[in-house]
């Protein structure tokens, strides 16, 4: 049921019970935190002051949007350089209400320092578990939420990641994509697996323009990457791309687009029908599972162990099949996600560093500007200038 | 004449035979709305099987050319017999977004489908819309955006467009983030979560 808008017929908010988390948030964070009508004005305060004006309002509103619509509180850059999140207080699946929490950046930021005093995300995600715990918000509506929009992102941050840094992104949004396209291909899903493939197909030929060439090589990196997994899992290698493979011979001599759609309709059901047919996939599930943990949750504290535990599988044998699978290891790609995100938040935000390396899941904004320099050769100030409000 | 060939060739994509069908027909003195139903009827297919993730995006492409190359034939003799696209559609992507991708391929099988197309481009302030809407006596304007920091323009431009008192015009909304539910929110006509789909909810919303 979606929720009622703001402005209808207000509920009162449980006071006492907005009481009670205002406290232990206090005392678990060190956070002030206000319970506000629908609206983002101040019902009652909890060991927070000055957040007065209509500015404040309007911000502590957006916070209280933002967190129903994704389902999970966002921080957002306030008035007077304060940093908050919100959550909604909600009866059943009516908005009641916020609850606001803030800290200047003064307090977050030691003086001189990068590196914040608290791990605002963890924060963010505690100020929700709280409400809940306290029955103060729709704990599965925001569940609903949350995986609803998981999806939209993925879908956008796809497409951007290739405009950002397409040969760099090509592969990693590959990687992301390939457990989900390895499943639906397993389990007689074509139209799954078609749709998986034309979201990237769709990213390679807008990259590429009219430059047949370069679409040529784009499509052929994605049909020998598609048939290294299906030899994995023990296909063929002559069957998929031909003895000595003609096919991707057959490729070097096609000049026209209507060839090359013919092609690559035949090479791509081809290597479909392989990974279908193919005997060996035992982890193809587990591991589609950990790479949806990790891209889900790559902005938060997580660990390889913590993955491999919530994926079922044991700690060594996950590491050995996580690099055999995708070429890379857990940190890898973790970092790799981590950085993608900051790069999207660069290009699309005038938020500041130190707020974007917080919210991607690094320790501080020197641990991001060091990892970033590594994986797109620039520093990230000089990445935002060049990629700020450009097309490509 | 039987022009199932033709519609054969746009349904495959092969856009030398859908020349030289075109011109046989054109030769053999048959209508030029006959023979644009049979380029629409190849084009629809391709629409309906691409949105039931039947084949890949590079097939939809050179239908959509094989297409054009069929209509620049066409369309002389279209205009000389005053035959018009039923209506006009407007399309762009919102203020602050750059992204033309979907915008491209709704505008793409939209053409196939026969619509007029305007197309505004990216980055599209919500006045051009109206202005557009209004000159090209638009009867759809859709509009595209891919940043949810975008988002928010779409409802700027279906504002503008209700407040100009185009209120016969259809606004259908799509991209990666948009929703039905977001489409709904900001009082969209329609929603197409993919091109193909952008051309059954116009025929609906016009229906």
């Amino acid at each position: 049921m979606p929720p009622a808008p703001a402005d209808s017929a207000p509920i009162p908010p449980d006071r006492p019970a907005a009481r009670r988390v205002g406290r232990a948030y206090f005392s678990r964070w060190g956070v002030g935190l206000c319970l506000t009508d629908p609206q983002g004005r101040v019902i009652e305060a909890y060991r927070a002051r000055g957040w007065e004006g209509p500015s404040h309002e309007t911000v502590r509103r957006l916070a209280i949007d933002e967190a129903l619509r994704w389902g999970e509180p966002a921080v957002q850059p306030g008035p007077d350089e304060t940093v908050l999140w919100a959550v909604p207080v909600m009866v059943n699946a009516r908005v009641a209400g916020g609850l606001v929490a803030g800290i200047a950046e003064a307090r977050l930021f030691r003086r001189g320092s990068t590196a914040p005093v608290i791990d605002v995300r963890a924060a963010c995600t505690d100020l929700r578990r709280l409400a809940e715990e306290h029955n103060l918000t729709n704990a599965a509506l925001l569940e609903l939420r949350r995986q609803a929009y998981r999806r939209e992102q993925a879908r956008a941050e796809a497409i951007h990641a290739y405009k950002a840094n397409p040969f760099f992104q090509l592969r990693s949004t590959y990687l992301l994509d390939e457990p989900s396209l390895v499943a639906a291909i397993r389990k007689g899903d074509r139209h799954e697996a078609r749709n998986i493939l034309n979201r990237l197909l769709v990213a390679m030929i807008h990259h590429a323009g009219d430059r047949l060439e370069l679409v040529k090589s784009l499509f052929m990196e994605l049909v020998v990457t598609m048939s290294r997994t299906a030899v994995e899992g023990g296909g063929v290698p002559e069957e998929l791309l031909g003895s000595r493979y003609d096919a991707i011979a057959r490729l070097a001599t096609i000049h026209d687009d209507e060839e090359l759609a013919s092609w690559l309709n035949e090479m791509l059901e081809r290597i479909m029908d392989a990974i279908h047919a193919a005997p060996r996939h035992p982890h193809a599930a587990m591991l589609e599972h950990a790479m949806r943990i990790i891209s889900e949750r790559c902005c938060e504290k997580l660990t390889r162990d913590q993955v491999a535990e919530e994926a079922g599988m044991s700690r060594s044998h996950f590491s050995r099949m996580f690099r055999q699978h995708f070429g890379c290891n857990f940190s890898d790609v973790l970092l790799r996600l981590r950085t993608e995100r900051a790069a999207k938040l660069l290009a699309e935000t005038d938020r500041p560093l130190k707020i974007i390396a917080l919210e991607c899941g690094f320790t501080d904004q020197s641990h991001l500007t060091r990892v970033f320099r590594q994986h797109y050769r620039v520093p990230p100030a000089q990445y935002r200038r060049e990629h700020k409000n450009t097309k490509d | 004449m039987d022009l199932a060939p033709l519609t054969e060739s746009i349904r495959k994509g092969n856009r030398n035979d859908a020349r030289r069908y075109t011109q046989d027909a054109i030769a053999a003195g048959i209508s030029p709305a006959t023979i644009l139903d049979a380029l629409v009827r190849g084009m629809d297919d391709v629409g309906q099987r691409f949105q039931r993730n039947e084949i890949f995006v590079p097939e939809m492409l050179i239908a959509a050319r094989a297409m054009k190359e069929a209509m620049n034939l066409l369309e002389p003799l279209l205009v000389k017999a005053g035959i018009r696209p039923a209506f006009t559609a407007v399309i762009g992507t919102v203020q602050g977004d750059l992204h033309d991708i979907g915008k491209n391929l709704v505008a793409m099988m939209w053409k196939g489908a026969n619509f007029g197309v305007i197309d505004l481009g990216t980055n599209v302030p919500p006045q051009k819309f109206v202005d557009a809407a209004r000159e090209h006596n638009a009867k759809v304007v859709g509009l595209s955006a891919l940043l949810t920091t975008t988002m928010p323009a779409m409802k700027e431009t279906v504002t503008a467009i209700r407040q100009a008192g185009l209120h016969d015009v259809k606004v259908v909304v799509g991209g990666a983030p948009v929703t039905q539910k977001f489409a709904d929110e900001i009082g969209a006509d329609g929603f197409a979560p993919d091109a193909a789909t952008a051309v059954t909810v116009v025929r609906q919303l016009l229906a």
